[in-house]
């Protein structure tokens, strides 16, 4: 007589109350009770019977000696995979210690030659960008110049009334009344006595001095903040300071004061303090 | 009604020996099988628990003496097993030892008088 299927159910769920819940040792109790409890049945004992029966044959203890054991067994298994595990490493220590020595000199050779590779790729990348730069510089930065120029140095005009010869220039040279070798801060228009001066670009004078040496009868023209124009040497001075100026306007005439032994003007741009080649600056 | 019981410590004992020779020679089992078969050898004299099996059981496969197999009858599971290489040396060497032990029992419990 066959047990339904509730009835196997029920069977395990007394088994599960027991404590047994592996699914290989409840398989496998499960068979022998039903071996048991199907006889008892075929031979007119009802089902609850008949479980009661043959689960007290089965022995109570045995149930609890069945999972003890289990246990036993699984932690002698973990022991015993543990130790092998161990052993293993052990044996394969040097095996893939070398492995993995020499898969670092490949990858380290890799390495290099992957950042050789990539130093190389980078080059590559830079010089395309470098190049790109160079395409927007060549462009752009012309443009910015001009732009800079425009907005920070105002345009500078030849600052006298004709065309006259720079005969001195920028820079190192021998000073011609001192003799010894001086830093030359401007250059030097020759020009014929009362020959007029005009202010290089559009500003304000700054400074209007009269002196036996040096510079002699000189205007400074302040441009805007930081830049400025001076004019040395003049016969003539024909404004004031604080004058608002205008580019092309006359503001002296061409002498020979201070250190000076020919007509000629002297004339310096001064950015913050510091002395450019106006020949540079000067716009034709 | 036969009831398979067993408290008996010495025959606990002696169990490892009779299932490995029960598998030695009827080949594969499982654990009702071994059951039955134990209690119709004995005449049904040997009284152990049914449940009694599946720890030692348990133990020899963990000792890797036996060989399991599982087989699905309908929706039961069955687990056969059989004497695995390493354990039929052992069953021969634990059955020696068993009568050697008995033989030992009957030296001292009936021992050979001097007529004989």
């Amino acid at each position: 007589m066959n047990m339904n299927e509730t009835q196997i159910m029920f069977l395990e769920y007394i088994l599960e109350q027991k404590g047994i819940k592996n699914p290989e040792i409840k398989d496998e109790i499960l068979d022998h009770l039903i071996f048991g409890v199907e006889k008892r049945m075929e031979n007119g004992i009802l089902f609850h019977d008949a479980i009661k029966i043959e689960i007290d044959n089965f022995g109570e203890d045995n149930f609890k000696e069945i999972l003890e054991n289990r246990r036993m067994i699984f932690r002698k298994k973990n022991k015993k995979i543990l130790l092998r595990i161990a052993a293993t490493l052990i044996f394969i220590f040097p095996i893939l210690a070398m492995l993995i020595f020499y898969g670092n000199k490949n990858t380290q050779e890799n390495n290099v030659a992957k950042s050789n590779q990539k130093i190389k790729n980078k080059n590559a990348v830079n010089i395309t960008n470098i190049n790109d730069e160079y395409s927007f510089a060549e462009g752009t930065w012309k443009e910015v110049a001009v732009s800079l120029k425009n907005m920070e140095e105002p345009p500078i005009i030849f600052p006298l009334k004709g065309e006259f010869p720079i005969v001195a220039t920028f820079g190192q040279r021998r000073h011609p009344v001192k003799k010894d070798i001086r830093f030359h801060k401007g250059i030097d228009i020759k020009a014929p006595l009362g020959t007029l001066v005009v202010a290089a670009s559009d500003g304000k004078i700054k400074m209007v001095k009269d002196q036996e040496t040096g510079y002699g009868k000189h205007i400074i023209i302040e441009h805007d903040d930081s830049f400025t124009t001076l004019y040395g040497h003049l016969s003539e001075i024909l404004v004031e300071e604080n004058q608002e100026i205008k580019s092309g306007e006359v503001i002296g005439k061409i002498g020979t004061s201070g250190a000076s032994v020919l007509p000629h003007l002297h004339f310096e741009i001064r950015k913050e303090n510091v002395n450019l080649n106006p020949e540079k600056y000067i716009q034709l | 009604m036969y009831y398979c019981i067993m408290k008996n410590e010495l025959l606990k004992g002696t169990l490892k020996t009779i299932l490995l020779n029960l598998l030695e020679k009827e080949g594969e089992m499982y654990g009702y099988e071994i059951c039955q078969k134990v209690k119709d050898l004995s005449e049904e004299k040997l009284l152990i628990t049914e449940g009694a099996l599946y720890p030692t059981l348990h133990k020899l496969e963990a000792e890797g003496w036996l060989n399991v197999k599982k087989k699905k009858v309908g929706k039961r599971t069955r687990k056969y097993y059989s004497l695995s290489r390493k354990g039929k040396p052992i069953a021969v060497q634990k059955l020696r030892e068993f009568q050697e032990y008995i033989e030992t029992m009957n030296l001292i419990l009936q021992p050979k008088t001097a007529k004989s």
